[in-house]
């Protein structure tokens, strides 16, 4: 039998900061893509648990190849993938399939997540959809690599990490509970999880979820031991923003002839190239220094064949030049955003070791002009085609140092 | 060889009007070459014209395979060799530059170059695929850039290191329209002021809508004839004294620098390597000014002005007709309009036009050497000649 050694929760950019977005591009498989690296850097660090993910259980109704991009995100090597419909028996059917596992003392971690934009439940103009988001991902593993960890951690910082109210700020575990109900049933269940095991003290060595359907009623158990949720107060839900998702899914569908007329990447491109645009791995040319992407043995700037490194830029850079693009100046790729958005900002990002590429910026960036900013690099929703989404790395650009002032761009404001 | 010994004269040159034209672009094409033809001054016959070069992006979608063959038919010579050229919006110089290297070779005696676009009647998706197809397509165009993103990233780092303000963007929009104002072939050919310029809506911050050219339909046209045969047609020919190309790469974030274009260098000192005069002696030119941080560019990069004095001299109004260096007397992209493969065409006509004092109230007095520059996409290709009477 497995144990629970570690959980992360995350959520949109949007409810970290408790900020109204512009034009939200997160949705489920950004979440999922988020709670897996946070999960990653939760992990026990004791060298037994270095060993790799062994398998992952995901609970959604992302499509196969959804799926399995998200190893890409990650910069995982690929391995089984067990997919689970997207309701309370597929939550518990997954817990009890990851506690029940034989795992040895040498077997790397299972990985089980859950990422949701809650289903609109609007009914008009005067109450129009509501959304909400979070993900939840549980590492399990051999009881051995729990020591120090999981449910038996002195503090609950040890063992998970999350996105609270304050940006990648410790979940605690009150704020967790304010998301039950916030996304779908599955998340909600792994959220109370987490909290449960989170809030319980050290030594308690386990938690359970109670969860009801409206077919279902189910128990599942970590470790046998019985801590009951009743006294949770069920909170209000949260409304994050407001976003006609049904457009967008109209947008996705819509033929390719509408979008787009040859100047496309096509979906097997696309796929095939997930690494260099979504981990930024490419070669070093130790000859001119130039950095190529999507490494292909050859140099872009010399030609060299030769002294060629394989590498990743980090996911930080400086924002060397910037514009905002208003309706009209956009690419027809980005006529869904302009239409349900408006203006979105595009940054050129210079990287430590001198490196250019272009990202366009986060759903929640005012339309700023901030060169010489700093920024981070997020995977999100780029835009619809083929019927479904392409995505990419995107700029956040972060709020100046508290004490060194921003250089005053000298248009002024 | 010496460059006197092979030279190359522009014989001919005609254009349609630039702007929103009901003509189809077949029309358009034979309007331009009529008036080529016409232009010559001791006449030219169909036979005469041995090879042709069309300078076009797709127009509009209505030929975009093999659309060469559409200028031997209209110039009356179906039969010659003819090749489609494609530089993005420096089409229209590729193909002077092809035609100029053919005739040097010897391929033939006189050769005709065209450009041609019809933009105006497409619906506003499938313009704005079209003006975004010839830029980086996986890094800047799928970052949700086109051309006014990319040029707006060039400006704003432009004007954020030199310290100004987007007045001088404004300054170069407002000569330009007061050029137009005086070019009955100009698509827009009212003045403008700054403050228009600055109440205006904005379009890829910093740039607003009057830094930016319009979306124009036209046809231009010239004949280049060899120097043996060039006074069969005409007593004053305009020369071709040098003729430079240049590339970079795609992308702006592949590149060196955001505040010079490189291929615009390399293609100018190419062309005064081949020239009999140095840059000074340049008294007009036409620039690629698609946004009119590009103009800007263009003055240093292709050395007319040293680097550092293109703001200042735009302030100060030496580049207005009248100044000390006129540059863009046509109205240039920003008013006279941009139909893509036609406008590198059209800037050789506005200088055939001006070095043979025919250029009515926007002329250059005295003008006897030009330059013309034209850019494809943010910079990934330029081309440059350099030409005297």
């Amino acid at each position: 039998m497995a144990v629970l050694t570690a959980a992360a929760v995350a959520l949109p950019g949007w409810a970290r900061g408790n900020v109204v977005v512009e034009g939200p591009d997160e949705d489920a498989f950004t979440l999922l893509v988020r709670a897996g690296e946070l999960l990653r850097k939760t992990q026990p660090s004791n060298a037994r648990a270095r060993a790799e993910v062994r398998k992952v259980r995901v609970i959604s109704s992302l499509a196969g190849d959804e799926r399995s991009a998200l190893f890409d995100a990650w910069g995982l090597p690929s391995v089984e993938l067990v997919a689970y419909p997207d309701s309370t028996q597929g939550v518990v059917q997954s817990l009890s399939e990851a506690l029940d596992e034989e795992v040895g003392e040498h077997d790397g971690p299972s990985w089980l997540l859950s990422a949701q934009l809650a289903s609109p439940r609007g009914t008009g103009v005067d109450d129009p959809p509501k959304q909400s988001a979070a993900a939840a991902a549980l590492a399990f593993g051999h009881g051995a690599l729990a020591e120090g960890q999981g449910p038996n951690a002195p503090s609950p910082r040890t063992w998970v990490t999350g996105e609270g109210s304050t940006p990648a700020g410790p979940v605690r575990p009150p704020e967790l509970r304010g998301f039950r109900g916030a996304a779908s049933a599955p998340v909600s269940i792994l959220l109370t999880l987490v909290a449960a095991a989170a809030s319980s003290e050290g030594g308690t060595t386990g938690s359970w979820v109670h969860a009801t359907g409206e077919r279902t009623h189910q128990r599942t158990f970590l470790d046998g031991s019985k801590v009951p949720l009743q006294g949770y107060p069920v909170p209000e839900e949260r409304v994050w923003f407001q976003v006609p998702e049904e457009a967008w899914r109209a947008r996705a569908g819509a033929p390719l002839a509408a979008v787009s007329q040859g100047a496309y990447l096509s979906r097997e491109t696309y796929l095939s190239t997930l690494p260099a645009r979504w981990r930024l791995e490419g070669e070093r040319c130790a000859q001119c220094s130039a950095f190529s992407l999507p490494p292909v043995g050859r140099c872009h700037r010399c030609g060299t064949r030769d002294s060629l490194r394989r590498g990743r830029l980090p996911h930080r850079g400086k924002v060397e030049s910037a514009t905002v693009i208003h309706p009209g100046a956009q690419p027809t790729e980005f006529d869904w955003h302009q239409e349900t958005y408006g203006r979105y900002g595009v940054a050129l990002v210079r990287f430590p070791d001198g490196d250019l590429l272009t990202f366009q910026l986060t759903d929640q960036q005012p339309a700023v002009s901030a060169l010489g900013a700093d920024v981070e690099l997020e995977l999100r929703r780029l835009y619809p085609q083929e019927g479904s989404w392409r995505y990419g790395l995107k700029a956040v650009v972060l709020p100046p140092a508290s004490e060194a002032k921003a250089t005053p761009h000298p248009r002024g404001a | 060889m010496t460059v006197s010994s092979n030279r190359v004269a522009v014989v001919g040159a005609g254009q349609t009007a630039f702007g929103v034209l009901p003509h189809a672009p077949r029309s358009l094409l034979r309007q331009a070459l009529l008036e080529a033809v016409a232009s010559v001054d001791k006449g030219i016959s169909p036979s005469d014209v041995g090879e042709g070069y069309l300078a076009t992006l797709g127009f509009g979608g209505w030929q975009i395979g093999n659309p060469a063959t559409l200028l031997a038919e209209e110039m009356g010579r179906p039969g010659i060799p003819v090749t489609h050229v494609e530089n993005a919006c420096a089409s229209g110089s590729t193909g002077l530059r092809a035609a100029y290297h053919a005739l040097r070779a010897g391929s033939c005696d006189v050769a005709v170059v065209a450009g041609l676009e019809k933009m105006t009647d497409d619906p506003s998706p499938r313009r704005r695929f079209w003006l975004g197809v010839s830029g980086e397509t996986e890094w800047e165009r799928l970052a949700g850039l086109t051309f006014a993103g990319v040029y707006a990233l060039l400006a704003e780092r432009y004007l954020s290191e030199r310290k100004l303000t987007p007045e001088v963007l404004g300054a170069v929009a407002v000569k330009n329209h007061a050029h137009g104002a005086l070019n009955p072939h100009a698509h827009l050919r009212k003045p403008i002021t700054l403050e228009k310029h600055r109440d205006a809506p904005p379009v890829a911050d910093p740039l607003k809508l009057y830094d930016c050219c319009p979306v124009s339909d036209g046809a231009a046209a010239v004949l280049l004839a060899r120097e043996e045969v060039a006074r069969r047609f005409t007593d004053s020919p305009i020369w071709i004294d040098g003729s430079g190309g240049g590339s970079d790469f795609l992308a702006l974030q592949d590149r060196p620098s955001l505040t010079s274009l490189a291929a615009s260098r390399f293609a100018a000192d190419q062309a005064f390597a081949h020239a009999p005069f140095p840059r000074e002696k340049v008294q007009f030119a036409e620039v690629h000014d698609c946004f009119t941080i590009a103009e800007l560019l263009a003055l240093e990069d292709t050395g007319l002005l040293p680097k550092g004095e293109a703001p200042s001299a735009t302030m100060e109004g030496r580049t207005r007709l009248g100044g000390a260096l006129p540059i863009n007397p046509s109205g240039g992209l920003k008013a006279k309009g941009h139909p893509l493969g036609a406008t590198g065409v059209g800037q050789v006509c506005e200088i055939y036009h001006q070095l043979r004092g025919e250029a009515g109230p926007r002329q250059v007095p005295g003008a006897e050497r030009a330059l013309a520059h034209n850019v494809g996409g943010s910079g990934a290709t330029a081309m440059v000649h350099v030409f005297s009477r």
